[in-house]
């Protein structure tokens, strides 16, 4: 063996000996010159002629000795790195060997190393594929969304941009190379070119968009063409790039499709183009998913104007190359002031001031993934401090399993073996471990990203992308080499006491020395518990947030209802009179239907959308000045909505009453519902039945009057604070403030068990009344309201699995330390018997000994968990990340899981027969 | 020196040395002597170019080297032939006699334009 070492180092030393090396090129140069002089001697040469003949035929000598010196130089280092990599694989067999023998250690630390690792590297295939990656569009680490803060109107309320400020914004912004509008819109799309043989018309997305999107989002046509700059010139004709998926399911992927009609909400639309799959708008906040877009449209605006004060155009630019989004903030910030002067139909001065306009940069990655990256940082700290507990577990059976090899490294390191070489074998040993724990965490891996993918809650982008790249297999292995040199360190420093030569006379077992070695055992239970407790903690946090959440009344009885909308285009339906005559017949038919207890129709449903956030205007001018002393603004979520909608939904009466059909059939009453929030900001302290309040900010009369107030509702999510919802009647009072429901959300309560079994007579109730309005997104409320609480309920369990992985790790590296200590001091308990200790007093001696390094870790524990629960802030509903009831809990579980590992082998220790015990000394 | 000798064209160099080895170890004057008598004296092998290219082949591990003692007792670095170095010279033998025939038939094609 020692032989070995000693070729080994011979080895080592052999790319630095260059004196060596030339040594031996002279010798061989040398020998070269003097045969050759002897050979022209022999042939009658002089010495001297002869010496000079030689020299002259090898050419310059001290050249070619320098090059050969330099190419043997090479020779020896590549020999040498070829020989260490084949000592390091005798090495990694010798390990393979030995761990054979062990069985059960081998497959203890493999499984946890595999468990910690694939774990880690799942959820670092999720972050690099969701987070990481870059966004696929050209140049996308320039692109950046601009967006208008207006604290004015709510606190971290955002409008999109005006047109007036895309014009200002892509003449006078030089650090921008590239400027893009979009809005997206519901249409109602038919194939064909008209009433007969037009299919039937579905509910498609609409993106209409400046010529310069294309682009932007690096646009690709698959046939035809893309829209270009002249379809985008005010009063070009229309024309449609449909997507490829559009394209399949309403064309068959007909070759011939460019030039043929489209009928969008009832208008011919001439098809220009087909889009590669896969482009797509970005998401935007308050979206779930990204929208799908099924036509691209150009959107035709006149730079010429009419300009107007409506932020309804969502804004993407390209930071020109050079140029920073400081830079490009700092111009933009210049130019704000000068839009009432540039455009005085849609700025005033006292907008800007009422307000507190203005806009924003984003990069446009941190807008997609809105929250999502921060989530999953957080499980992937999370799923670290998992697989550090488990190394540490690995390390600690390592150390037991160095103790029992306490003879055996003695006796090697008394026969030359340095602690290097020991090291060494430490090194191959951990990295075998490492390396099977690698490949058994690429199987752990590939289960796992499917479950996380399946169980994830939607709108993370690309995650159909996901999967095990070979990024995520380089990670893996990454860490294994990490955890080997990890693993070898603990063991190098756990030799030093075994290489003396004490260790030799130490027996198997008993002794005393091997204290430092304890120690180092003992901080790896400490670190363990530590980390277990910030997890523990952490996923505590987190649970009690979902209970909070669960407890916080939506406002609304899900159960039972079923949502769906539909879109009334306005070239057809061209008053609201119309509109609410469809409803009506409509709602009429639903509520008739077998199973049917209630239906209604609303622009908003709670939990879905957001009730967004327009100006109401008040009869009294005491709330103007009420809000103006509270700092606050007269935005609400106003939706138009027929009777029958709160009853679907059980959005119970507060005072007053629900709508009626008159409040449509006569408009001029001006009946309005609001919301207990909104009364209550509104009108504190007073009865809001009677208030007058306008749609839109309008202040002039006639006034609607508040004829009831129901139960408050969430905008988004459950964890957003309640919308100040304001609900009109369909048909607007005469001489009134006006508006046009876009798109309509209708609810309907069945006592059917699935009320999805509703869809098809729905369907043929609207087609009875209007066949040409298809019906989309229909799904249970029941399911919205568990996509609201999907994000944190998906962390939560991520981190509730990570921390009771923790847990459980943690108790097996503190019962293996206690158990082994236990073992090493079997003859000192044996003689405490023998002298009289009670089995209880010795019980308590081995459980103190464990709560005793509980505790240690626990205090460290405390610190780290409260920093990672400040990290999980964001996460939390409800809970301060100090909150002193999970931080008890935690502390208890673990110091009762500590409890229980000491148990065990203190009952053990308890039973220990002292006869037994001293004699096997 | 007169100049009657030939001078090496690029590569053959390699391709000699291995040759010349393929019959047993030789030291580097060894191996100069073997290719001066071979080729009757026509082929001169330039000294100072020879231990580099040696000392190469060594390096891509075509050739051993090995120190040993001449019968005169003189001590000399020997250079064998590795077994990888006797694939690569087959392999070279072949590409040379097939580019030495391509410049046969061009030397020795009838003109046939006239």
């Amino acid at each position: 063996m020692s032989d070995r070492w000693r070729g080994l180092r011979r080895v080592f030393r052999l790319p630095l000996g260059t004196r060596a090396v030339r040594g031996e090129v002279k010798d061989e140069l040398r020998f070269h010159l003097e045969e050759r002089i002897e050979e022209l001697i022999a042939q009658g040469y002089s010495r001297e002629e002869a010496e000079r003949e030689a020299r002259e035929r090898f050419g310059d000598l001290h050249q070619v000795e320098a090059q050969l010196t330099r190419i043997d130089l090479r020779t020896a280092r590549k020999r040498a790195r070829g020989e260490s990599w084949i000592a390091f694989l005798r090495d990694l067999r010798l390990a393979i060997r030995s761990l054979r023998r062990h069985p059960g250690f081998t497959a203890a630390a493999v499984l946890t190393l595999g468990i910690g690792m694939g774990a880690t590297a799942s959820i670092y295939a999720l972050l690099e594929r969701v987070v990481l990656d870059p966004l696929p569009f050209p140049a996308s680490d320039r692109l950046v969304r601009l967006k208008n803060p207006v604290p004015g109107v709510e606190k971290g309320g955002e409008w999109n941009l005006s047109t007036a400020q895309y014009f200002h914004y892509r003449e006078h912004v030089r650090e921008l190379d590239a400027i893009g509008l979009y809005r997206l819109d519901g249409v109602n799309a038919a194939t064909g070119g008209g009433g007969e043989g037009g299919g039937e018309p579905k509910r498609a997305h609409a993106a209409f968009v400046t010529a310069s999107m294309m682009q932007l989002l690096g646009a690709k046509a698959i046939r035809g063409r893309l829209l270009s700059e002249a379809d985008d010139a005010p009063g070009a004709p229309d024309a449609a790039v449909i997507s490829s998926g559009f394209w399949r399911s309403a064309f068959g992927s007909d070759p011939a499709v460019v030039g043929k009609i489209l009928r969008l909400n009832d208008e011919p639309v001439t098809v220009v183009g087909v889009m590669a799959p896969g482009v797509e708008l970005p998401r935007d906040r308050g979206e779930a998913l990204a929208t799908p877009v099924d036509f691209w449209l150009a959107i035709r605006l006149d730079p010429a104007g009419p300009f107007g004060n409506n932020h309804v155009f969502a804004v993407i630019a390209r930071i020109a190359p050079g140029a920073s989004v400081s830079g490009a903030q700092g111009t933009i910030d210049r130019l704000l002031p000068q839009l009432p002067q540039a455009f005085p139909s849609a700025y005033s001065q006292k907008f800007f001031e009422r307000y507190r306009f203005h806009t924003v940069l984003y990069p446009l990655k941190q807008y997609v993934l809105g929250d999502m990256a921060r989530n999953l940082w957080i499980l992937f700290g999370a799923v670290g401090l998992v697989l550090l507990i488990a190394c540490a577990n690995v390390a600690n059976l390592l150390l037991v399993r160095l103790e029992t090899r306490r003879r055996e490294l003695a006796v090697k390191s008394a026969i030359g073996a340095g602690r290097r070489d020991l090291a060494r074998e430490a090194f191959a040993e951990g990295m075998t471990l490492a390396l099977a724990g690698a490949a058994l965490a690429v199987g752990v891996s590939l289960g796992s990203t499917r479950w996380l993918v399946a169980l994830s809650p939607p709108g993370i982008p690309r995650l159909d992308l996901v999967g095990f790249s070979s990024m995520t297999l380089w990670f893996t292995l990454g860490l294994a080499l990490l955890i080997a040199a990890g693993l070898a360190t603990v063991a190098a420093l756990s030799y030093s006491g075994l290489t003396g030569f004490a260790a030799l006379g130490e027996g198997g077992r008993g002794g005393t020395a091997g204290v430092q070695r304890q120690r180092l055992r003992g901080i790896l239970v400490v670190a363990q518990i530590a980390l277990a407790l910030m997890l523990v903690v952490g996923s505590g946090l987190l649970l009690q947030s979902f209970r909070r959440l669960r407890a916080v009344d939506p406002g609304i009885d899900a159960r039972g209802v079923m949502i769906l909308d539909w879109y009334l285009p306005y070239q057809r339906y061209d008053s609201l009179t119309k509109v609410w005559q469809f409803h009506d017949a409509v709602l009429t038919k639903l509520r008739a239907l077998p199973g049917v207890v209630a239906a209604g129709a609303s622009q908003e449903v709670p939990l879905l959308s957001g009730f967004g956030c327009t100006v109401q205007g008040f009869e009294e001018p005491v709330v103007y000045d009420r809000l103006k002393e509270a700092g606050l603004t007269t935005c609400a979520g106003q939706s138009p909505t027929t009777p029958g909608y709160f009853e679907a939904l059980r959005i119970p009466l507060v005072a007053g009453r629900y709508f009626r059909d008159e409040d449509n059939t006569a408009p001029e009453r001006g009946a309005v519902i609001v919301t207990k929030a909104f009364a209550e900001r509104f009108w504190p302290g007073e009865n809001p039945i009677g208030k007058g309040v306008n749609p839109n900010g309008r202040t002039k009369p006639p006034f609607y009057h508040v004829v009831g107030v129901v139960g408050d509702l969430h905008g988004t999510a459950l964890d957003e604070p309640v919308a100040m919802g304001i609900f009109y009647p369909i048909v607007a009072m005469p001489g009134g403030g006006r508006w046009y429901p876009s798109s309509m959300r209708v609810v309907v309560r069945t006592i059917r068990g699935d009320p999805l079994t509703l869809l098809g007579e729905i369907r043929r109730a609207v087609n009875e009344i209007d066949p040409t309005i298809p019906i989309a997104n229909a799904e249970t409320m029941q399911r919205v309201v568990a996509r609201s609480m999907g994000r944190l309920s998906f962390t939560m369990l991520l981190l509730g699995i990570a921390g009771s992985v923790a847990l459980a790790l943690a108790a097996i590296g503190l019962y293996g330390l206690i158990s082994f200590v236990v073992a090493r001091r079997t003859n000192e308990i044996g003689v405490r018997i023998a002298l009289g200790a009670r089995p209880r007093q010795v019980e308590r001696l081995v459980v103190r000994g464990a709560l005793r390094l509980a505790v240690l870790g626990l205090l460290v524990g405390l610190a780290g968990a409260a920093v990672f629960a400040r990290v999980l802030g964001g996460l939390l509903y409800g809970v301060s990340p100090l909150d002193p009831t999970a931080y008890a809990v935690s502390v208890t579980v673990l110091l009762a899981v500590a409890g229980l590992a000491g148990w065990i082998p203190a009952r053990r220790a308890a039973r220990v027969d002292p006869v037994k015990a001293l004699r096997e000394e | 020196m007169p100049g009657n000798e030939l001078d090496l064209l690029r590569g053959t160099l390699d391709l000699l040395l291995l040759k010349t080895l393929s019959w047993g170890p030789l030291h580097g004057l060894g191996i100069v002597r073997w290719i001066e008598t071979v080729t009757q004296e026509r082929l001169q092998i330039e000294e100072g170019a020879l231990y580099p290219a040696l000392h190469r082949l060594e390096e891509r591990g075509w050739l051993e080297a090995e120190w040993g003692y001449t019968e005169k007792g003189r001590r000399a670095k020997y250079y064998q032939l590795s077994a990888a170095g006797r694939r690569q010279l087959s392999a070279e033998v072949s590409k040379w006699s097939r580019y030495s025939e391509a410049v046969r038939l061009v030397l020795t094609a009838e003109g046939g334009a006239r």
